[in-house]
């Protein structure tokens, strides 16, 4: 029963490893960045739902 | 209306599918994909607009197709928090641009590379990379999440 397990677990890791997860939302690491072109899109559209300003 | 559950994540509702759908096919069609060189007549830095009028149609890029189709979206009665404008590259490593579906059972992305809509493992399995996403509920003027 172990080696099945086992086996199966081996087999899961190698199918995920060529096909990558099974991933249905983005995932975020928690840093963040700025993006200079969205602050010149801001300059340019004050009035956009988009922008802080 | 359209509603978000206690996360501020979009409840999928038939209603909401059925206008993603639209939004994303009406923008892709609206819009005639054009480079910002052709535009603008400069590519760098990259110019973000809503899509410009030439004649009797509109043209833009990625990021002003998906600005549109957040547009589209806003008008129509969603909420801004979870809809999240998104950076990625493309399978040639090209910079790409797609807007964020956030609902609770899963991110749709609406891109203009796609007819239809499509989950992140669709695009990752094309040869996409996600790299940057608007922060959820914070303007593009703000922080933007990295990402994994």
């Amino acid at each position: 029963m172990l080696r099945y397990l086992i086996a199966v677990l081996g087999l899961y890791m190698v199918v995920s490893a060529c096909v990558g997860p099974a991933q249905d939302r983005l995932i975020i690491t928690g840093k963040t960045i700025s993006v200079p072109q969205s602050n010149t899109f801001c300059d340019e559209n004050k009035e956009s739902q988009l922008c802080s300003k | 209306m359209f509603q978000v559950n206690e996360n501020g994540l979009l409840i999928l509702t038939d209603e909401l599918g059925e206008l993603l759908t639209r939004v994303q096919r009406r923008g892709n069609s609206e819009v005639t994909y054009q480079t910002d060189a052709k535009t603008y007549g400069y590519e760098n830095p990259e110019k973000w607009s809503y899509p410009k009028e030439d004649g009797t149609r509109l043209v833009g890029d990625c990021e002003d197709i998906s600005i549109y189709k957040h547009r589209l979206l806003v008008e129509a009665g969603v909420p801004l928090a979870p809809l999240l404008l998104t950076i990625c590259k493309d399978p040639n490593g090209g910079g790409h641009c797609v807007l964020c579906v956030c609902t609770e059972n899963k991110d749709f992305i609406m891109c203009n590379n796609h007819e239809v809509l499509v989950v992140p493992r669709t695009m990752i399995r094309e040869g996409y990379t996600f790299l940057y996403r608007q922060g959820f509920g914070r303007k593009v003027d703000e922080p933007w999440d990295v990402l994994k």
